[in-house]
């Protein structure tokens, strides 16, 4: 023992100066891997009162689009229409709410790329229908999902009702809409079942801070849509990685016009996911809570602190872009520039520090676009 | 018994200074033209061959008579060889299309299909009419549309923006391309990094011991020289592609960024000169329309080509502003340089002076 205690002296010495970096202002977070903060009361709460219930009200509000779809696909008219498409309004911006939970049973049948990849390619869609031929379960399409259900509910002829409507006298039509809606009932139920007989156990109890615990879960899972948030719904539109060429047709919806909405709902869910505040508006433990616990600081201030400002200065930032999106990024590009600028600005925050003072890896790969 | 625990601190802290040490070694030898191992650009070469050709098809126009086959610009474009009739020989891999930034690959087939419906014409051009115009001295003549726009020099001169200037500046030197590997040496073309860095210096157009040789200088290695005597801007391209490219071979990347700063700017800077230095032809000859034309179609183009970098000092809607100055609308097909007037050219010219640095030069060039 005598001859090893030098080199356990050694390790130990470096691995303290290595932890305490390169000038990186981690001050007051005192080895935060071994916090006592209970990892399980964390993660029964956002089992509980966030994804359950979320993946619910999707399940519930696409069951309502499917009811809505197949009435008006049996009986097209301007009323039947203006029904699926409130129906589709509020199943897409439950899909918001949810769509950050790409880790479990959402990952394992790639809930988010089957449900939701846009921009959409309308002529591939009008081909599939034409052929009667599709398959929504292919993760690599951009032909189905809530953007085919944007395109045929608002985009077939002139965008009209009457155009709309008159295009579903067509059976081709029909048949599509009420199978992808059905599919996406389907699909909710799947993810949602999954949760309720298992799942849920399995993810409360998954403490540490490894890749696969659920802390890394939800962390990775949280950035990984709101870089999505960043660069899909705004920044490509915007024309941000583009050389300032906007891209007013890659917006999520672009026929519809529910992008922002949508952009909207997507940014105060992921808040509402970092806050611990469930469906019902309860605020429970939450990772600023965690951060709190582990008295994560940046600059000498609250790093949780810093992180609910950056929200709040985000979701001003998308306020004050007018809709629709799509004809936003060029009448008023400065201020979906800004949007983006606000909402990239969080990311050093949630991608960095959060999860450098937790331990956890950032273990998804950056969508190469990014900088292409 | 050695004092164990002060060596470990010592060890200890001496893996720290390593870990946070940052400072490259900068004791290498930068050499004094673009002479380093495993330097291949053959790819650009051949595109900047393709546009000769290209640019030659399209002057052919000028002459009245010769009509273009949109079919086979768009095919040379594209390199489609069995409709492109090429004169030399190039790889099925190369083309100009797909490397020009992608929004804007259409444009250039339209710019296409209206110039030969422009070489359709059988009368001389004027107000309202497209057709070949001549200079008061019967010198020059270009193909002009009915609003006079030369839109040969939208093609070409548009393309050395949307395509290699957009490749060298924004895709090569971009993160993807130079995030790479830096380690393995593939023989004949370096590491990636070398790769790409080399590929970028290959649309400057230029020889590898320019400024001293300037033997088949081409595209920008043209305009450059041009603008050099004012600019001194030769030399200083080729010390940043130098620079960048000794940096990456001795792994100091803290060089490489620099280089590609400086050659976002100077590039630009030639670019904005360009553009001004047509602006003064189009003014000094305003009244001989198909000199004033062809001027200002080239500004246009070089104008239009300063969207394509990362690091530009005009946003988007401060080109298009310029544009509108020059020709009344930002749009090509809306272009009109009929109508346009010498104090406009002149709102252009101050805009970009201002804008890139030039308003003590800006009425030499």
């Amino acid at each position: 023992m005598q001859l090893l205690k030098p080199i356990f002296c050694f390790a130990g010495l470096a691995a303290l100066l290595l932890f305490a970096g390169c000038g990186d202002d981690m001050g007051g977070a005192q080895r935060p891997c071994e916090s006592d903060f209970d990892q399980q009361s964390l993660f029964t709460h956002i089992a509980e009162e966030i994804i359950l219930p979320g993946y619910a009200a999707l399940e519930l509000s696409a069951n309502n689009l499917h009811a809505a779809a197949f009435d008006f696909a049996e009986a097209p008219s301007t009323q039947t229409l203006a029904d699926a498409r409130a129906a589709f309004e509020t199943a897409y911006l439950s899909w918001q709410e949810v769509a950050q939970f790409e880790f479990g049973p959402a990952e394992a049948v790639a809930l988010r790329a089957t449900l939701n990849n846009f921009p959409l390619n309308a002529s591939a869609l009008e081909s599939k229908i034409d052929g009667e031929d599709y398959d929504f379960t292919n993760p690599n399409t951009f032909d189905k999902g809530f953007p085919a259900l944007d395109y045929l509910l608002y985009g077939l002829g002139d965008g009209s009702e009457e155009a709309v409507s008159a295009q579903f006298a067509d059976a081709k039509y029909a048949t599509f809409l009420t199978e992808q809606t059905a599919f996406i009932a389907d699909a909710a139920k799947t993810v949602s079942d999954a949760w309720k007989n298992g799942y849920r156990d399995q993810f409360v109890v998954n403490e540490g801070t490894a890749a696969g615990a659920s802390l890394s879960q939800i962390i990775n899972g949280l950035n990984e849509h709101y870089e999505m948030i960043k660069r899909d719904k705004i920044g490509i539109p915007a024309g941000v990685v583009t050389l300032g060429f906007t891209n007013p047709d890659k917006v999520e919806a672009p026929y519809s016009g529910l992008s922002l909405s949508l952009a909207q709902r997507a940014l105060l869910a992921a808040e509402r996911f970092y806050l611990g505040i469930g469906q019902d508006g309860q605020n429970g433990p939450g990772l600023d809570d965690y951060l709190e616990a582990v008295n994560a600081t940046k600059e000498g201030e609250s790093l949780n602190a810093r992180i609910q400002q950056q929200f709040e200065a985000a979701k001003a930032a998308l306020e004050a872009v007018p809709a629709p999106l799509r004809t936003a990024v060029d009448d008023n590009n400065d201020l979906a520039v800004t949007a983006y600028n606000e909402i990239t600005k969080q990311i050093v925050n949630i991608k960095t520090d959060m999860p450098s003072v937790l331990c956890v890896a950032i273990t998804y790969i950056d969508n190469p676009s990014d900088s292409d | 018994m050695p004092n164990y625990k002060l060596l470990s601190l010592a060890l200890a802290i001496s893996v720290l200074f390593w870990s946070c040490d940052s400072e490259e070694d900068n004791s290498y030898t930068i050499p004094d033209t673009y002479s380093f191992e495993n330097v291949s650009y053959d790819g650009q070469v051949q595109r900047l061959q393709m546009l000769l050709e290209m640019k030659s098809y399209l002057g052919s126009a000028n002459t009245p008579g010769t009509v273009l086959d949109a079919g086979r610009l768009k095919a040379m474009y594209a390199n489609d060889a069995a409709a492109a009739n090429w004169t030399l020989e190039y790889d099925a891999s190369k083309q100009l299309k797909s490397k020009t930034f992608e929004q804007e690959q259409a444009r250039f087939e339209t710019l296409m299909d209206a110039i030969a419906q422009h070489s359709q014409s059988t009368v001389p051009g004027q107000e309202g009419v497209a057709g070949v115009v001549v200079s008061l001295d019967g010198a020059k003549q270009y193909l002009l549309n009915e609003k006079g726009v030369e839109f040969a020099q939208l093609i070409e001169k548009g393309l050395m923006g949307a395509c290699f200037y957009y490749q060298a500046l924004t895709v090569y030197f971009g993160d993807d391309r130079m995030n790479v590997d830096n380690e393995t040496i593939t023989p004949g073309e370096g590491t990636d990094m070398e790769h790409h860095w080399d590929e970028a210096f290959g649309y400057y157009g230029v020889p590898t011991n320019f400024p001293l040789n300037k033997d088949n200088i081409a595209f920008w290695g043209v305009y450059s020289d041009r603008r050099d005597p004012i600019l001194n801007c030769n030399q200083q391209m080729m010390d940043a592609f130098i620079k960048g490219r000794a940096g990456i071979s001795n792994d100091d990347l803290t060089a490489r960024d620099e280089a590609i700063a400086e050659i976002r700017q100077t590039w630009e800077t030639i670019t904005g000169a360009t553009a001004i230095s047509y602006l003064n032809t189009a003014i000094q000859s305003f009244d001989d329309m198909a000199i004033r034309a062809h001027a200002l179609s080239e500004a246009i183009a070089f104008t239009y080509a300063i969207q394509f970098s990362p690091e530009k000092r005009m946003s988007n809607a401060e080109v298009a502003a310029v544009l509108e100055d020059i020709a009344g609308s930002s749009d090509f097909m809306e272009m009109d340089l009929y109508n346009t007037t010498p104090e406009r050219l002149n709102d252009a010219k101050i805009k970009l002076a201002e804008a890139l640095d030039l308003m003590e030069s800006k009425d030499s060039f």
